[in-house]
């Protein structure tokens, strides 16, 4: 039988992994909020539709949200949404070929400022997005997310050491990789 | 290698925002896959029943655990079966008996002891001794030969005669 103090230990038990479940839950809408602009970025670098940028990201939340108790490092959490976000985002884009489908719309009023753009000016930026956009898309894999993430998180090559996974001497040797090939592809 | 000038149209292309709808996208999806409940509503509704299939198991364990037969109490019931056995048949059977018998519980520690012995050594060896002698050759399996004592003379019967009772014999009579 048992004695009253194993049932009151049960008690607590049970108590204490309801409140592990709501710290769960708040520890996750605090990832959520510190991490959907990469997420989105990722995948936009990617699919560089909006909508499907979007989709893509939510999709690899609401993923990372069915496996997020038993991610054992939390603190590696960003990394482990970009890199399946990322191979979310490779995925959409194979399936469904929707690249070519660039967001001119973006596209244009980031490459041309507030001013209103002329004809002359607009096709300039649409040659500028198509010659960009085909020279990443020729990098290999392993170069062009590390070309991307130094972008996106403005140099930080520490950090994108942990958001690939990668010592920071292979991040520093890919990015230097992908420079040179970059280069070349563009000349 | 320094930045290219492609890497400024690269982030100039890249500083995009997700819609401010975003997060709510993602928790409305997270609400509306199949089967997906919660945290906090699914440990209030396992939660319980895991205690009690929990509970139950443990009471069943506890229960098996004390009607469960020891190695003391199974070593008792040997010994019990071992006096029964030399008590009623002849030493050399009550071993094959003991040895056949259905153990109740035949541990590692009683195996590697060995058959308790419950006969002598040397009868033991003797019995071993004959069971073996036929197969080595070393026991003789010709006939015993005829004994030359003189046979048993027949045995008679005498009838037997019966008297009658006499009528003044008083039987029945009080006396």
């Amino acid at each position: 039988m048992r004695t009253f103090a194993g049932q009151f230990g049960d008690q607590l038990l049970t108590v204490a992994a309801a409140d592990e479940a709501v710290g769960l839950e708040d520890d996750f809408e605090t990832r959520l909020a510190e991490s959907s602009r990469i997420a989105f970025r990722v995948a936009f670098s990617v699919l560089r539709h909006r909508e499907d940028a979007e989709d893509v990201a939510q999709e690899a939340f609401a993923k990372a949200h069915r496996n997020f108790s038993q991610l054992r490092d939390r603190d590696r959490f960003r990394a482990w949404l970009v890199r399946m976000t990322w191979r979310m985002a490779l995925d959409r884009q194979r399936a469904n070929r929707r690249h070519a489908r660039l967001d001119h719309a973006d596209w244009e009023a980031r490459a041309l400022g507030a001013s209103t753009p002329t004809p002359a000016d607009a096709l300039e930026a649409d040659e500028r997005s198509r010659r960009l956009w085909t020279a990443i898309d020729a990098l290999p894999e392993k170069l062009r997310i590390v070309v991307v993430l130094v972008n996106i998180e403005d140099h930080d090559l520490n950090e994108v050491a942990r958001l690939v996974g990668a010592p920071i001497g292979t991040v520093k040797w890919r990015l230097f990789a992908a420079r040179r090939k970059l280069k070349r592809l563009l000349q | 290698m320094t930045e290219l000038p492609i890497e400024r149209d690269l982030r100039d292309a890249l500083s995009v925002d997700p819609s401010p709808s975003f997060a709510a996208g993602v928790r409305a999806r997270i609400a509306a896959e199949p089967g997906t409940v919660g945290w906090r509503s699914a440990f209030r509704m396992w939660m319980p029943a895991a205690v009690a299939a929990l509970a139950a198991v443990a009471l069943v364990v506890a229960m098996r655990t004390s009607h469960a037969p020891t190695a003391g109490s199974a070593r008792q019931l040997l010994a019990g079966r071992s006096m029964v056995s030399t008590m009623t048949l002849p030493s050399t059977a009550s071993s094959f008996v003991r040895q056949d018998a259905p153990v109740v519980a035949r541990s590692r520690a009683r195996e590697a002891r060995g058959p308790d012995v419950v006969i002598s050594a040397s009868e033991s060896r003797a019995l071993l001794k004959l069971i073996a002698g036929p197969r080595t050759w070393q026991l003789d399996p010709a006939p015993v030969p005829v004994s030359t004592a003189p046979p048993v003379a027949d045995l008679v019967i005498e009838p037997i005669v019966i008297t009658p009772l006499s009528v003044d014999g008083g039987q029945g009579v009080r006396q």
